[in-house]
This record gives structure tokens, C-alpha cells and sequence, in this order.
């Protein structure tokens, strides 16, 4: 992210937060506002936090609909929201946290910050391993992404502890509906690689998701599925 | 950092030798500079000419504008087509087409923001900080040599300039892309039968895995078809230098029939004509063979004058931290030219770009200089092409400094040794992304 469209981003939290002075005490900094999407499940259904299950890696599209982001339900007494965490370009924000009890429902964008590697319809290199070590990571509970070993950590705002990643990923911002208690992404936090994302990925995005499709922005709601059934191999290391 | 007294001696003295060099010298000048200037847009600001578009070059020219957009930068290289080294064995076995392994450099400059001229650097005049290329000179505000290697037959004992020549063109090493491989190829398919020698080199080598895996490539062709044949790899180390484990069971598990590995084995010569390896524990013949020679940095860091002449391998005079000349912050050296002890592969020279991107980046913002971090290196070696599986080996490296500021780096490899379909496809999305991002 430049520095300009970063400052301007704490401007529209500045501008959001003294339109709603309820929101200060809860809004993060370094959040860029972006469409109120809901999740929903297979048949249309709102997710809740409950209905997910502990270590399963779900997938779900967002702020695009080309780019696709994680959904996990961590164990619980492990997430450390607030902590600060830091771009490339040297801007600090703290991390917005998860959502339901024990914000143990967190979400990040599933594009690796050093080379863009992310999950597609044919193969998944990186992901969330629970019950089971990453051979490269030595550990499990984290995020790794076998292209080049990058390890982040899901329970600290996917902050990296191994590998040549130079950025967390970038954080999805969650909120639970006040009516449905179902989950919504409003927003994102960190890294924004999604410019050379769509730059890099041009042809792949135009084969699987269809001519300048994966560019827009995604609007109402957007489809959660699990790891296993969005890509046909999941690549383990 | 300011020229110390004795550093801007040393450099007056080269200074003073070249001058005093023999009329032939100058006459040999001459003939390669070119008088005119190079076709090029007039800089919009400082410009940096990065000399050679391999995995360095190409990452540097990216990085470098990356880091600071006013750079004007020109990328000097003498291919007209990027050829892979890295995934090069698997094109050997079939694995994947050429087109894989080829980018085009037009790609890479019109993506990345900087401009790629097809010369060949001939000359470096540094007091002028002019560059001399086959298209004309260019002159520069920062130079990055980023040349790679060179092979020194002379070094593996074969003293008759015909026989280094009839070596390189009968028994290429395919360790710097193009028609080597191609003869590689053609060799494997056209063999039937017998003894294949490979060679690892002493001391650093360029891809300290790639020997090892490609003897594992061609004794998986030779077990698949079923030929009387084997691969003998006469290693100058006293064991297998990285991978260790995974590659002594591979070798052990998968190909007892088709590998003779044989470490400590000194070269003291080779006849190409009777295609004999003359060693210190005996001599061992073949019917065809691609030999791996001791690795030296490009020759151009010679013809520069910024080669180390204390240094065994013909290296890099540059500050280990910061990859400048010793008494020039103009001017860089990196990739598998420079003489630090890292690994010679195209994902440190990737890692490694970030950070010296950075250093000069700093240093024409006339700021701080950025702290040093390791370059990375995980690689995944293929074991065996049917099925296709890989191990991988990581390294990195911590930097050391003793009281006598003398600067080390010491490689710490780590291995894994199962193997798995799982690590083959991760190697190739390893070199996809990598492509991606010098190319994209
Ligand atoms: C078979 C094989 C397998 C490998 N596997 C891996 C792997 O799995 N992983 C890994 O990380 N690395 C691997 N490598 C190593 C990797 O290819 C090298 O380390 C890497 O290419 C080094 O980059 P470089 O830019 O220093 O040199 P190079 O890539 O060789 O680039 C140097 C460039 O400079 C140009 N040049 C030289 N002199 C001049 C001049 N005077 N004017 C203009 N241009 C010039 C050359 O044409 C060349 O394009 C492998 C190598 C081989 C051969
Ligand atoms: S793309 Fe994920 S580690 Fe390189």
C-alpha cells in the first residue's frame, strides 16, 4: 500500500468513527472500510460461529470475487487481538481480533504475501493445519504455504514467524449481525497486494472465474465452503 | 561510508596499473568500446544499469524501481530469451515442456517498469561511471554486476586450451541454461547404455542440490527404461553437500542399480579423447559424461577489475554486508558472483535482491543504512521422476562478526528426507511464482 491510500484510509476510519462515536472504542486503525458482505453457507444460510468447526480450513471470496480468503474457528484462549502488527512499508496497525466467543472466529486473505501462491480450484499450497504439524513449520496451528516456506500465525493476525513472507496476511475484518448473529466481512486490514494480485494472476483468474469476474467487488453475500471441497488437491508440508 | 585512506589507495593503485598496461592492452580497448552511446530514453533520474538479467539481474531491476520509483533502470543482457537453470532436470526427463523454463525478457522490463537493452558490457570505465556494451555506452549513477558464473577447466587440471575446448563443447556441464541442456537432452535420449559420469565440483558450486538430483533424474530414465546403464557421480566433497540423508536413501532405496556415488574423488584430470577422469584414487572412463568444472565468478568480473585475485575462485572484491566494491558505492556485485558463502541458487539471489535493492536505495537517498537479514533457500530437489517426487532442503545463514570485524556466514542446512508427489508439485509452484514475479 502507498503511504498516500494508507493515510487516507485512517482518514475514512477518522470520518466513520466521528459520524458514529460508539464505534471508538472498538474500531482499529489502519482498516480499510469495504462492502458489508454477509457469509453464507451452501443453501444460503448465514454462518455462525458455532455451526464451524474447530481447525477446518473454509473458504470464502473477498473483498473480490477473484480473491479468496480463509475462515477459521481457532481453539480457544489463543487469539491475541490487538497486537500490532507491521506492513512492508513500515505502518503499524493493531489487529482487529476475531469475532464470537473468545474472538476465536478469524479470517484473512488467503494470498501469500511473498509470492501471491493462494488456494485455486485445482490446488491449495497454502493453509491452516490443526491436529497435525507442518513438516516445514515443525508445528501445527499455523498457516503455512509450501511455495517457499513462509509460516504465519492465525492466533497472532497471521503475523509471520517463518520464512521469506515480508508482511502478515492481509487481515479480513469480521463482525457479527446484531439481528441474524450471522457472520459479515466489512473490512480489510494490512498488506493490499490486490492490484499486483490481478496483475499477476490475469490469465489464471480469467480461466477460472471467467472474463473480468474476479475483479469486482463482491456485493451481499459470498459463499463459505470448505478447503476440501472448493479445490480438487490440497498440498500438505 | 567514506573511501578510507587506504581503500582510495588501493583503488589509485589498480588505477595506475591500468594505465601503465602494455600498448596491446590498449589497443584491445579500444576495439571493444564503443564510441557511440547507447539507444536509450534520457534518464528521468539517477540511473542504475544492472549488468546481466539472470535470477539476480532480473530480481535487482525489479527491486530496485520498487524501492525507489525515480530510479531510471537499465537492464544489460546479452540472451535475447531467460532460460530456467532452476527445473531444467525435470525438462530433462519430460516432465514439463521448454516453455516452462523460457520468459521474455520484454515481459520483464515493460512489466516492471525499467528498460532491457540486448548487449553483451564489454568495459567499465569507473571514473567516468561509464559502461561500455556492444550497443554503445551507457553511463550510470549505480552499477549492478550481476554476471553469475564461469567454468574453470583450467582449475580441474586440464591444461591444453584445445582439450578445455573439446570438454565444454563434447561434455557441457549444463549448469548455465541454453544449448548445453539442449545437448543434455539429446545425449540422454540418444544413450543406450553403459557409464554416464557427473561431476560436483569443489568448493561452492553453483545450486548446491542440482548435481545430485539430476544424477537422480537420469538413473530414474535409465531404471524406467530398463537400460544396462548407470550413473557414475564422482563428488570432489567427502559426502553429499546438502540433503544429505534424503539423497543417501534415495540412492540407496531407489537406484542401488544405477548410481555409483563415489565422494573424495579429486580430479587431477580428464582426457576428453579417451574419455577418461584421471583422479587421485584411480581413473575412471566413460561412455558419455557431463562435467560439472570448478565454478569461477563470470569472467567479466576479470575484465572489470572487480574480481578478488586472492580469491580461489576468481570472486568478487565486495563488503560482504553491503555487496559494494571495496572503495566504490557505485557499484555492486550480486548473485552467484559474489564470494560470501551462500548458496549459488536463484532463490538467494531472489531474497538477497530485496535487501541490497534496499542498500542502494539508501544510499542515493543519502540515508541509513538498512540492517542486513539472510537470504532464504528452500529448494525442492526431485528424487525421482516416475512418479514424480521431490525432498526439500532449506538453509540460512547467520552473520558473524569477531573482534577483528572480520565477516563470516555460516550455512546451516537442514534436511528432510521423505519424499513425495506433495513436494514435486510444490517445487514447481516454487519456480512458477518465482517466474511470476520476475516476469508479471
Ligand atoms: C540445473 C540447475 C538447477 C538449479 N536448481 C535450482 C533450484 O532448484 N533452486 C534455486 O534456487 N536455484 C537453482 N539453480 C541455481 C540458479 O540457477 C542460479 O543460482 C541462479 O541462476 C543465479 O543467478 P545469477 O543471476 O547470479 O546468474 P545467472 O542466472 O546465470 O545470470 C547471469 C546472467 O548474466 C548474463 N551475462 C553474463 N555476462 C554478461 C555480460 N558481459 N553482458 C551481458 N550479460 C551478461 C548471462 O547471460 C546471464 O543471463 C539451479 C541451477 C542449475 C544449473
Ligand atoms: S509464495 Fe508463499 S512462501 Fe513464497
Amino acid at each position: 500500500m502507498k503511504r498516500r491510500t494508507f493515510i487516507k484510509l485512517c482518514t475514512s476510519v477518522t470520518a466513520a468513527i466521528a459520524a458514529n462515536p460508539r464505534l471508538l472504542a472498538a474500531a482499529p486503525t489502519g482498516v480499510t472500510a469495504r462492502n458489508r458482505v454477509k457469509l453464507v453457507d451452501a443453501k444460503g444460510a448465514p454462518v455462525h460461529p458455532d455451526g464451524l468447526a474447530v481447525g477446518q480450513n473454509y473458504i470464502f471470496h473477498y473483498p473480490f470475487q477473484g480473491t479468496p480468503c480463509f475462515l477459521l474457528r481457532l481453539p480457544a484462549g489463543k487469539v491475541k487481538a490487538g497486537i500490532p502488527l507491521k506492513t512492508e512499508k513500515g505502518e503499524v496497525y493493531p489487529w482487529a481480533g476475531g469475532v464470537g466467543k473468545g474472538g476465536t472466529v478469524v479470517a484473512f486473505s488467503a494470498i501469500c504475501t511473498h509470492l501471491m501462491t493462494h488456494p485455486t480450484d485445482k490446488l491449495a499450497f497454502i493453509h491452516y493445519y490443526h491436529g497435525k504439524d507442518s513438516e516445514l513449520a515443525g508445528r501445527s496451528d499455523v498457516i503455512t504455504c509450501c511455495a517457499h516456506g513462509s509460516v504465519f500465525d492465525p492466533a497472532a493476525g497471521a503475523k509471520v514467524i517463518a520464512g521469506p513472507a515480508p508482511q502478515p496476511l492481509t487481515a479480513i475484518v469480521l463482525e457479527l449481525d446484531a439481528k441474524d448473529g450471522g457472520l459479515y466481512a466489512v473490512g480489510t486490514q494490512g498488506a493490499d497486494i490486490y492490484h499486483q494480485f490481478f496483475r499477476a494472476f490475469k490469465r489464471e483468474l480469467r480461466k477460472q472465474f471467467g472474463r473480468r469476474v474476479a475483479k469486482r467487488e463482491v456485493e451481499g453475500t459470498t459463499t463459505l465452503v470448505p478447503l476440501e471441497e472448493y479445490t480438487k488437491q490440497r498440498i500438505d508440508c | 561510508m567514506k573511501l578510507s585512506r587506504r581503500e582510495f589507495l588501493a583503488t589509485s593503485a589498480a588505477g595506475a596499473t591500468i594505465g601503465a598496461m602494455g600498448r596491446s592492452g590498449a589497443v584491445m580497448a579500444q576495439a571493444v568500446r564503443s564510441p557511440r552511446r547507447a539507444e536509450l530514453p534520457r534518464p528521468r533520474g539517477p540511473r542504475v544499469v544492472v549488468v546481466g538479467g539472470g535470477w539476480s539481474g532480473l530480481s535487482m531491476a525489479k527491486y530496485l524501481k520498487q524501492e525507489k520509483p525515480d530510479f531510471d533502470v537499465v537492464l544489460v543482457e546479452r540472451r535475447a530469451m531467460f532460460m530456467s537453470c532452476p527445473m531444467s532436470n525435470l525438462w530433462l526427463a519430460g516432465l514439463i515442456e521448454l516453455e516452462f523454463l523460457v520468459h521474455s525478457y520484454l515481459d520483464a522490463a515493460r512489466n516492471n517498469g525499467y528498460l532491457y537493452l540486448n548487449a553483451t558490457a564489454t568495459e567499465l570505465d569507473r571514473h567516468r561511471r561509464r559502461l561500455y556494451t556492444s550497443e554503445g555506452f551507457i553511463d550510470y549513477d549505480y552499477l549492478v554486476v550481476a554476471p553469475g558464473i564461469g567454468y574453470d577447466y583450467a582449475a580441474m587440471g586440464v591444461k591444453d586450451p584445445a582439450d578445455r575446448a573439446r570438454l565444454a563443447q563434447d561434455y557441457p556441464a549444463a549448469f548455465r541454461p541454453g544449448s548445453e541442456h539442449l545437448t543434455l537432452k539429446r545425449k540422454l535420449e540418444d544413450f543406450d547404455g553403459g557409464t554416464f559420469v557427473l561431476t560436483v565440483p569443489p568448493g561452492s558450486y553453483r545450486c548446491p542440490t542440482a548435481p545430485y538430483e539430476r544424477a537422480c533424474v537420469i538413473a530414474s530414465l535409465f531404471k524406467r527404461d530398463r537400460l544396462k546403464a548407470k550413473v557414475v557421480l564422482l563428488d570432489a566433497h567427502a559426502d553429499i553437500v546438502v540433503g544429505r540423508h534424503g539423497f543417501h536413501e534415495v540412492f540407496r532405496r531407489l537406484y542401488a542399480d544405477y548410481i555409483e556415488y563415489v565422494p573424495g574423488f579429486e580430479i587431477e584430470t580428464l582426457d576428453p579423447g579417451r574419455k577418461r577422469v584421471v583422479g587421485g584414487v584411480g581413473d575412471v572412463d566413460f561412455d558419455d559424461a557431463a562435467i560439472y568444472p570448478p565454478v569461477r565468478g563470470a569472467e567479466v568480473l576479470e575484465r572489470f577489475g572487480l574480481m578478488d585475485p586472492a580469491d580461489p575462485q576468481k570472486e568478487a572484491r565486495i563488503d560482504p554486508l553491503r555487496y559494494h566494491l571495496l572503495g566504490d558505492e557505485r557499484v555492486y556485485v550480486t548473485g552467484d558472483s559474489r564470494p560470501m558463502p551462500i548458496a549459488k541458487t536463484g532463490y538467494t539471489a531472489n531474497s538477497e535482491a530485496r535487501y541490497v535493492a534496499k542498500v542502494i536505495a539508501h544510499h542515493a537517498e543519502g540515508s541509513d543504512f538498512t540492517p542486513w537479514y539472510s537470504p532464504e533457500a528452500l529448494c525442492y530437489a526431485t528424487v525421482s521422476t516416475h512418479p514424480h517426487q521431490a525432498i526439500s532442503v532449506f538453509a540460512h545463514y547467520i552473520y558473524r562478526q569477531n573482534e577483528r570485524e572480520v565477516v563470516t556466514y555460516t550455512a546451516r542446512p537442514d534436511v528432510d528426507d521423505h519424499w513425495d508427489h506433495a513436494k514435486a508439485l510444490s517445487g514447481l509452484e516454487w519456480a512458477r511464482a518465482f517466474y511470476r514475479e520476475m516476469f508479471d
